[in-house]
């Protein structure tokens, strides 16, 4: 399937088939998870009523790892399989990524002041979290720094490959250090240690979410290959 | 229903919360719009190239 | 190949030679930083022992992006890093004899730089011997991620900004190490532990910069 939608044009077919249901998808989600946010979910005995903001901080922290995780893959299949796509993901994801974790940072931030006392704190998620912006920052800034877009994507994938030493610290961060930010209460491994009435607002957000971010991928996707079509046109007029 | 007026009521954590998700609606919101508008630019582009 | 190696290190020391004036700059650059944090901070000498490990460590991050630049932009412009290349030398080991070259350079300036550190801000002997160590153990580690970043932008115009951003992600992980203090640490003791992860973090980075570093170079060089 990966290989079979290395062709542009059959990626573009694909996505304009899919796209509207990812909008339905979405939006359907998003309204039901938004009800189960704020109608549905009890306050939190010790945090309040800023349990709520959960909702919203946890999707985004994981979509930010997560696309920074696909864009490494992406800059694999790129430098060794020399996969036609691989760059363009890359560039697609690399904004949404850096929206999320900025997203992440600042509801992080609004959470942590009634809860811990203060806006900021220099422990080790927090600290790796920001880490990560930078990383996001610098593959965007690299690739389009570049006259020729081949360039700029061969660096921005080398870059993004060597900064994936900083998933593993941000991810396990909260168990290796004597951290503020509480830790993990959903695993792959064991049973997760938080209620279902807060559960499942949670992973509905987390879908609504993966359903916009997919949505946006696709329409930049698109964009990136138009934008390529554009300057193979344009250089062919020249010459 | 209780939940909510419960958490309309509380003047202490409802700005924050509030706060939370109008700046993240914000940034989805931005980042949706702009990728749409560029779509839309490159689509026209690409049209009128295709014209000459 | 030790025979290929000691040639390249022969060509850099001498090319180093040629530019000694980058020993130069380096000093005066610390000098002057140092001078400036001393007196932003105050003549409390106290708070001054307190933040001479971060105050060292960040003049020196500034200089090195500042200075190491040079070790690889005239090869660049002059197309010697690419004739290098087509003469057969592997990328790793061009990478490799730029790096030890650096780290000789600059750990000269420290000789005089340190001690002179130790009557500004007021350290100890042990103090005087723990930050040597950390210098020379931590350094390494700075000078490779730089290369990594001077060679990734080493074909973009007004980099520096660009080189501080992707360096950043890097030097912040060591920077926390290198300048981290356990609180019932007292000055009279040196602390392997921290020597230790420094070596860690040396041998994590030198594969990682050498592999990526080739992956650049024959990209630059296309």
């Amino acid at each position: 399937m990966i290989f079979k939608l290395a062709n542009p044009n059959r990626f573009i077919r694909f996505s304009d088939r899919i796209s509207p249901y990812l909008s339905y998808l979405f939006i359907l989600l998003m309204s039901y998870g938004l009800f189960l946010c704020f109608f549905k979910s009890p306050p939190d005995y010790l945090q309040g009523e800023t349990v709520r903001i959960m909702y919203i901080h946890v999707p985004c922290a994981w979509f930010s790892l997560m696309f920074y995780s696909s864009i490494a893959i992406c800059s694999f299949f790129s430098l060794i399989f020399k996969h036609t796509l691989a760059d363009i993901i890359s560039r697609a994801l690399a904004p949404l990524g850096a929206s999320l974790t900025l997203a992440t940072l600042i509801t992080g931030s609004i959470w942590g002041k009634p809860t811990w006392g203060t806006w900021w704190v220099w422990d080790a998620r927090l600290t790796s979290e920001l880490v990560l912006l930078f990383l996001y920052i610098g593959i965007i800034i690299l690739s389009n720094s570049f006259e020729n877009k081949t360039k700029g994507d061969k660096y921005a994938a080398i870059l993004s490959l060597v900064g994936i030493i900083n998933l593993p610290i941000i991810k396990w961060s909260v168990d290796w250090w004597n951290t503020l930010h509480q830790p993990a209460s959903i695993s792959k491994f064991s049973s997760p240690s938080i209620d279902p009435s807060m559960l499942t607002p949670l992973i509905v957000m987390t879908f609504a979410l993966l359903f916009f971010s997919l949505q946006v991928t696709f329409i930049r996707i698109k964009s990136e290959i138009l934008q390529r079509k554009i300057d193979i046109i344009r250089s062919t007029e020249l010459s | 229903m209780e939940y909510f007026l419960k958490f309309l009521e509380s003047k202490e954590h409802l700005p924050y919360v509030a706060t939370s998700y109008i700046i993240v609606f914000f940034i989805l919101v931005i980042i949706f719009v702009h990728s749409i508008l560029k779509l839309k630019k490159l689509e026209n582009d690409f049209d009128e190239l295709n014209k000459q | 190949m030790m025979n290929i190696f000691f040639k390249l290190l022969k060509r850099e020391i001498k090319l180093s030679i040629d530019r000694i004036s980058i020993i130069t700059s380096y000093s005066s650059f610390f000098l002057m930083s140092l001078l400036i944090f001393t007196f932003g901070i105050g003549p409390d000498i106290g708070k001054l022992n307190e933040l001479y490990s971060p105050i060292v460590w960040l003049i020196m991050l500034f200089s090195i992006i500042l200075i190491s630049e040079n070790f690889l932009m005239h090869d660049y412009r002059d197309g010697s890093l690419r004739e290098l290349q087509y003469l057969g030398y592997s990328e790793e080991l061009i990478i490799f004899s730029k790096a030890i070259v650096m780290f000789l350079i600059l750990i000269i300036p420290h000789f005089f730089l340190i001690p002179l550190c130790s009557i500004l801000l007021n350290l100890n002997l042990t103090e005087l011997i723990s930050l040597s160590i950390n210098v020379i153990l931590g350094s390494p580690s700075l000078i490779l991620i730089s290369i990594i970043s001077n060679l990734l932008t080493i074909q973009v115009r007004q980099s520096k900004v660009l080189q501080f951003v992707i360096i950043m992600p890097f030097y912040i992980p060591l920077i926390i190490f290198t300048t981290s203090r356990n609180p019932n640490e007292t000055s009279d003791i040196i602390d392997l532990n921290k020597f230790l992860i420094l070596i860690g973090f040396f041998l994590i980075t030198l594969p990682i910069v050498l592999l990526s570093g080739k992956m650049i170079l024959k990209e630059v060089n296309k």
